[in-house]
């Protein structure tokens, strides 16, 4: 505002300072628009508290965020803490490689002259001998830690699949039975050579009867399909 | 109650000298921003946007004579108008670069009643009027309306300009008249 007075040199400006009204126009009516401004000041406080009360709600949300989480985190280490001590959940048990079951068969062979092996290790299949010949180590919770054959492997902590799966309490405890100590045909483990098998009778789906021995390697590493029913 | 008083009261939240405050400078306020926008009921508005940034605004001030008031309160009436006129873009002026000298016709000028004036500068189109009024009016220069504004220097010398000139054209006309009333 330096050349106020070149800008203005016909002295508008003191002129238009003086004019209060237009006089074609009606005063405009100042109480009306003094209640505008009153209510306008008296509203925007009151923007200021929700503001406020928004803020305050904001931060306890994120106080109360971090605590129910760490809280969650702290829940599940101190139960895969725990979990070895108590042993409630099952071991996990993996099948082994084709080299382990020769000697898996080895040891079968030692248990079975040594008869340690108890009634309860042994799974009948229907109404054949095979029960006393072909004996299927049944695993049980009792000679996990005897068991040479099973590998246990712990669950691991940073694994947290694997975690929760350890915390999980078990249901039913079911016995593990390892398929794999039957041996299979190319590695010849089972049955032994100077293995001698009774004869057994095998009921056809026809109708037809027949007895039948694993006479020689040959004929076992044929093998039969057989289809089990209720009726055998 | 003078001026300083009223201020006194309003600053420690009397609604009754605020409301005093209010009566005493409202007339003229409401005059200022229509010289800035036409309607009426704008021009309430940006008036009542203003008092409120006053009100609010008072207990920060340090009175320093009416004179300092009446321009503190003009500078936030004018800051609202423009405010208003940016937000709606009337100031997508084009440039132009050669600004016209008008010659004024300074017997006619001088003789202007305050009313004709106001309604003189009420008739120019939005952009004139607002370079105009700045300028002649407030007494900005070129630089301070450029960046109150948000133009150039040359778009506000070419605005001035411009609204020289058509006020030149009306004012011929009223001129004549005026002359013919005086040799009546």
């Amino acid at each position: 505002m330096l050349n106020e007075k070149h800008n203005d040199p016909f002295g508008w400006k003191n002129k238009l300072e003086s004019l209060t009204g237009l006089p074609g126009e009606a005063a405009p009516g100042k109480d009306a628009a003094w209640e505008k401004l009153q209510e306008r000041l008296q509203q925007k406080p009151r923007r200021n508290r929700v503001a406020w009360y928004w803020a305050a709600a904001g931060i306890l949300l994120a106080c109360i965020i971090p605590l129910l989480t760490a809280n969650k985190k702290e829940d599940i280490v101190v139960r895969s803490k725990t979990q070895p001590q108590n042993k409630i959940a099952p071991p996990l048990v993996l099948p082994l490689p084709v080299k382990e079951t020769v000697t898996a068969a080895k040891e079968i062979e030692k248990r079975q002259v040594e008869n340690r092996i108890t009634k309860d290790q042994h799974i009948t299949t229907s109404k054949t001998n095979l029960k006393k010949e072909a004996p299927v180590t049944v695993i049980t919770q009792t000679n996990i830690e005897k068991d040479p054959v099973t590998i246990i492997i712990p669950a691991a902590t940073t694994d947290t699949a694997a975690m929760v799966s350890v915390a999980a309490p078990a249901k039913k405890k079911l016995a593990v039975v390892h398929i794999n100590e039957l041996g299979s045909p190319s590695v010849q483990a089972f049955p032994p050579p100077n293995y001698v098998q009774a004869p057994f009778k095998i009921k056809f789906k026809s109708g037809k009867a027949a007895n039948q021995t694993f006479a020689s390697q040959q004929q076992y590493a044929g093998g039969f399909k057989i289809k089990l029913s209720s009726k055998n | 109650m003078d001026i300083s008083q009223l201020v006194r009261e309003a600053k420690r939240g009397s609604t009754a000298a605020q409301k005093c405050l209010f009566d005493q400078f409202a007339d003229k306020m409401l005059l200022l921003c229509r010289r800035y926008v036409k309607s009426p009921e704008d021009a309430e508005e940006i008036m009542l946007d203003g008092f409120y940034k006053f009100l609010k605004n008072l207990p920060a001030f340090t009175y320093q004579g009416d004179a300092a008031l009446h321009a503190w309160l003009k500078r936030i009436m004018v800051n609202e108008c423009l405010m208003f006129l940016r937000k709606k873009n009337v100031f997508t002026i084009v440039t132009e670069s050669a600004a016209e000298e008008t010659v004024w016709a300074e017997e006619v000028l001088g003789n202007l009643s305050a009313a004709e004036i106001f309604n003189l500068i009420v008739q120019l189109p939005v952009g004139y009027r607002t370079v105009f009024n700045l300028y002649v009016i407030e007494g900005f220069d070129h630089k301070e309306i450029a960046a109150l504004a948000g133009i150039s220097e040359g778009t506000s010398k070419s605005q001035l300009s411009k609204a020289r000139s058509l006020l030149q054209k009306m004012l011929s006309k009223k001129g004549i008249e005026y002359v013919k009333r005086k040799a009546q």
